[in-house]
């Protein structure tokens, strides 16, 4: 009951950030990341695949229960290609090198703070061993 | 686990330990399910590696993957959002890092559905082809290829630890 009801709430959160997407599709904002190109298709433009231009050759578009059908038909396309490793590994290292700097960042701001608090707690002992503090002068 | 058990009374003692026993369950299968997400989205986002097909299905399994990461881990989104005022710097941090990641990995899914070539069209449902969803699925990937790892290295005691546990456990196990 419980994983249903965040479930729920986890999909609710997933549904705004698409709508927000959307609303920016048809906004004007658009244009900030797809620029249209004078003359051609805007940043909303609409172009469903079954017309697909002549250099996608290796789909196939067929008529099926709930629509169209897009058929890839490209061999090369069907599997890993372990030839291309070098992308997985520039992947990985990248991945594993921001980690490594936030990692990095975190160990000195703990030293830091843990130096800090030492000083904080040596002045502390410093000033309980000189004895107790005079108050502040009362007048009247 | 142990000290708590000689102090308490049997029934508590077998309450703490099932307990004890589900957080453990609970903690194995966040860390699995987290490393689960990581590799995933490595291999997704290698598209040279993967090619098209794999990249899709994958890319649809992850979506759904983390909308169960989400719902996991909602009651932390809750307690954080509600003490976001008091609470320290780097929770803050992190709650922004996640926030910006639940945005990002969101709009690359979803762009990814979009767009998509095989996985959806196989499916029977109809796709398009915007320039606006293309480069919104790059943006996004990007972001999101930068955020993973921060995302990842905020929790790299909890990561180590757990990690740890398992390693050390697993010698106890193969003994019974």
């Amino acid at each position: 009951m419980k994983f249903a009801r965040h479930f729920a709430a986890a999909l609710l959160a997933v549904a705004v950030v698409v709508a927000l997407g959307v609303a920016w599709e048809h906004s004007s904002a658009a244009r900030v990341i797809a620029p249209s190109v004078p003359g051609g298709p805007g940043p909303g433009s609409r172009q469903f695949v079954r017309r697909l231009p002549p250099s996608h050759g290796n789909v196939r578009v067929i008529k099926g229960h709930g629509g169209l059908r897009v058929i890839d038909l490209n061999p090369e396309s069907g599997g890993l290609d372990l030839a291309d490793l070098q992308d997985l590994t520039h992947t990985a290292v990248l991945e594993a090198a921001i980690a490594a700097v936030v990692v990095a960042l975190s160990l000195v701001r703990r030293s830091r703070r843990r130096a800090r608090v030492r000083a904080r707690l040596r002045t502390a002992d410093q000033a309980a061993a000189a004895g107790p503090q005079p108050g502040p002068e009362t007048t009247g | 686990m142990t000290d708590l058990g000689r102090r308490a009374t049997p029934s508590t003692a077998t309450g703490v330990t099932a307990r004890r026993r589900r957080a453990l369950a609970r903690t194995r299968l966040d860390f699995w399910l987290d490393a689960a997400i990581l590799v995933g989205y490595t291999l997704a986002y290698s598209f040279g590696f993967t090619g098209p097909v794999i990249h899709e299905w994958l890319g649809l399994a992850l979506g759904l993957v983390l909308l169960v990461h989400l719902t996991l881990h909602w009651d932390w989104v809750v307690r954080t959002t509600r003490k976001l005022v008091t609470r320290r710097g780097r929770d803050r941090v992190i709650w922004l890092v996640n926030l910006a990641l639940l945005a990002a990995m969101t709009l690359c899914v979803a762009s990814g559905i979009v767009i998509s070539r095989v996985a959806m069209p196989a499916l029977g449902i109809l796709t398009l082809s915007t320039p606006f969803w293309d480069r919104l699925h790059i943006l996004t990937a990007e972001i999101t290829l930068g955020l993973v790892p921060v995302h990842v290295a905020l929790r790299w005691r909890w990561i180590v630890s757990v990690a740890r546990h398992l390693i050390t456990r697993r010698p106890g196990r193969r003994s019974r």
